[in-house]
């Protein structure tokens, strides 16, 4: 049986965004190339609903978001920023804050809130303040935050762009962890290896559509037109 | 003293009095004098008015009529917190509106104590107080509710894309704006009678009252002002929060 789509958009039309439609399904990774400014930070802001588009469908299991309460959708469809933010108090805290935005804190034991860090890999540093990590560690609790909710999609907007080559390296270990555990990931990047390196799709945004979308093997290979290949080829080059 | 204020001449001889900050003014080169002079008249020329409006008003024993002052006042109180808070949408209406339900709430509970009447010695300088100081409590809290929500947009937006509804995201902020207003009272309360006398015991006072009845009063004031402010705040806080989310939960700042 073909799996059905978690997120569809259709036709999706807005700021710094024309005629795009997307797919996405259960448990695959989607990395969006695309230089800055081509609407992919605004694109996954859509995804989540953060801003709503002008025109266009945005489809969650089968039906319209409009048949939905927002925030439930949010929850199973998160959307975490390019620059991490934690909250005041203890890296413990801010699961159980992440956590209580929309559940009661009691409903989950201590032991589950740990697996959530464990899993990120800051398990030992539970107890530290988290305004104190650093980028990368903060990064990763931001996964920890939106794992705690069991999200069937993660939209994450350049994660390791503001991190060093090894932060960078953890993050991508967490994220093929996550996505392990079944969680499908929409990823923004203008980074040509961390896309290679997560990918099971590749799209190209340039100038705010969807040039070219399919498996990473075969965008790779065989580039739709030349617009595609001048991208691919000029970040081959700086990444050789 | 009220005797001697049965005609106008204390009130020419206190103008004098309005000549030393001219000379101060002249004399340390502040440049204020033309200012000085105009606000001199217009608060004359104000407070005559207004004066001779409330003997109107005094004279006409019609209830409603001085529900109809207080709701005017509202209106003007409106008017300040839109240019106060200029970040707020709507933030005439908001404002009028806070301002009056917790006018009306404090003088009606008041009324249904019977702390006090419905003569309009009570009812219209105590409604005057309860705008003045609701306006100052909206247009502080409205104006801190904005700047809460665009300085924590960045954790307001994560928490709103983590699923959190908009009021559970501006929680935070909601409470933070909310005593922003209240603040005010509250000192003002801490000091009362320490560092300066009340204006309505101040009064009571001048007019022959006995002191223990003027702080009776004025222990009844400030309550009924704490109440009014409170009640203004939430309300226009509330309202606000309202027109800086929209119903898909975005939100919706400038």
């Amino acid at each position: 049986m073909t799996p059905k789509p978690i997120l569809e958009l259709k036709n999706i039309f807005g700021k710094a965004v024309r005629n795009l439609s997307l797919k996405v399904y259960p448990s695959e990774r989607i990395v969006l190339l695309g230089p800055s400014g081509s609407g992919k930070t605004t694109l996954l802001r859509y995804m989540n609903y953060l801003n709503a588009p002008d025109k266009g469908q945005i489809i969650f299991h089968g039906k319209s978001i409009d048949e939905y309460s927002i925030p439930s959708i949010r929850k199973k469809d998160i959307l975490l920023p390019q620059t991490p933010v934690v909250v005041d108090g203890s890296v413990l805290d801010n699961i159980k804050w992440a956590y209580s935005l929309n559940h009661k804190v009691e409903d989950r034991s201590e032991e589950d809130y740990l697996e959530c860090l464990r899993i990120v890999g800051i398990e030992h540093l539970c107890e530290s303040p988290a305004q104190r990590l650093s980028i990368g560690e903060k990064q990763r609790l931001n996964l920890a935050m939106g794992f705690s909710l069991r999200p069937e999609l993660m939209l994450l907007d350049e994660p390791t762009s503001a991190l060093d080559p090894s932060a960078s390296e953890e993050v991508r270990k967490v994220i093929n962890r996550l996505n392990g555990t079944g969680i499908s990931f929409v990823i923004v990047t203008h980074n040509f290896y961390e896309a290679i390196a997560l990918a099971d799709k590749i799209g190209i945004m340039i100038d705010g559509e969807l040039i070219q979308f399919g498996t990473r093997d075969d965008v790779l290979e065989n580039p739709i037109n030349k617009k595609v290949s001048n991208f691919i080829d000029s970040h081959r080059r700086e990444n050789a | 003293m009220l005797e001697v204020l049965n005609s106008f001449t204390p009130v020419f001889a206190a103008l004098s009095l309005v000549i030393i900050s001219g000379l101060i003014s002249r004399f340390l080169e502040l440049g204020i004098e033309k200012e000085l002079i105009v606000n001199t008249l217009r608060s004359f020329g104000q407070l005559i008015l207004i004066g001779y409006l409330l003997e109107y008003i005094f004279s006409i024993e019609f209830v409603p009529l001085f529900f109809l002052v207080i709701f005017i006042m509202s209106l003007i109180g409106g008017k300040t917190v839109k240019d106060r808070a200029p970040s707020i949408p709507a933030g005439f209406w908001l404002g009028s509106f806070s301002i009056l339900i917790g006018a009306y709430t404090s003088i009606g509970l008041m009324l249904a104590l019977g702390v006090i009447s419905t003569d309009p010695k009570y009812i219209i300088p105590l409604g005057g107080m309860l705008v003045g100081n609701a306006m100052n409590g909206c247009s502080l809290s409205m104006e801190r509710l904005y700047r809460e929500l665009k300085n924590n947009r960045e954790k307001i937006e994560l928490a709103l894309s983590l699923g959190a509804t908009s009021d559970k995201a501006s929680d935070f902020s909601v409470k933070e704006s909310v005593k922003a207003g209240m603040m005010p009272m509250l000192n003002f309360m801490k000091i009362v009678g320490l560092v300066q006398l009340p204006g309505a015991m101040t009064g009571m006072i001048l007019a022959g009252a006995s002191p223990i009845e003027a702080v009776k009063l004025q222990l009844i004031v400030v309550y009924m002002l704490l109440s009014g402010t409170s009640i203004s705040t939430t309300v226009a806080i509330l309202l606000s929060r309202r027109k800086m989310f929209n119903k898909y939960h975005q939100l919706v700042l400038d």
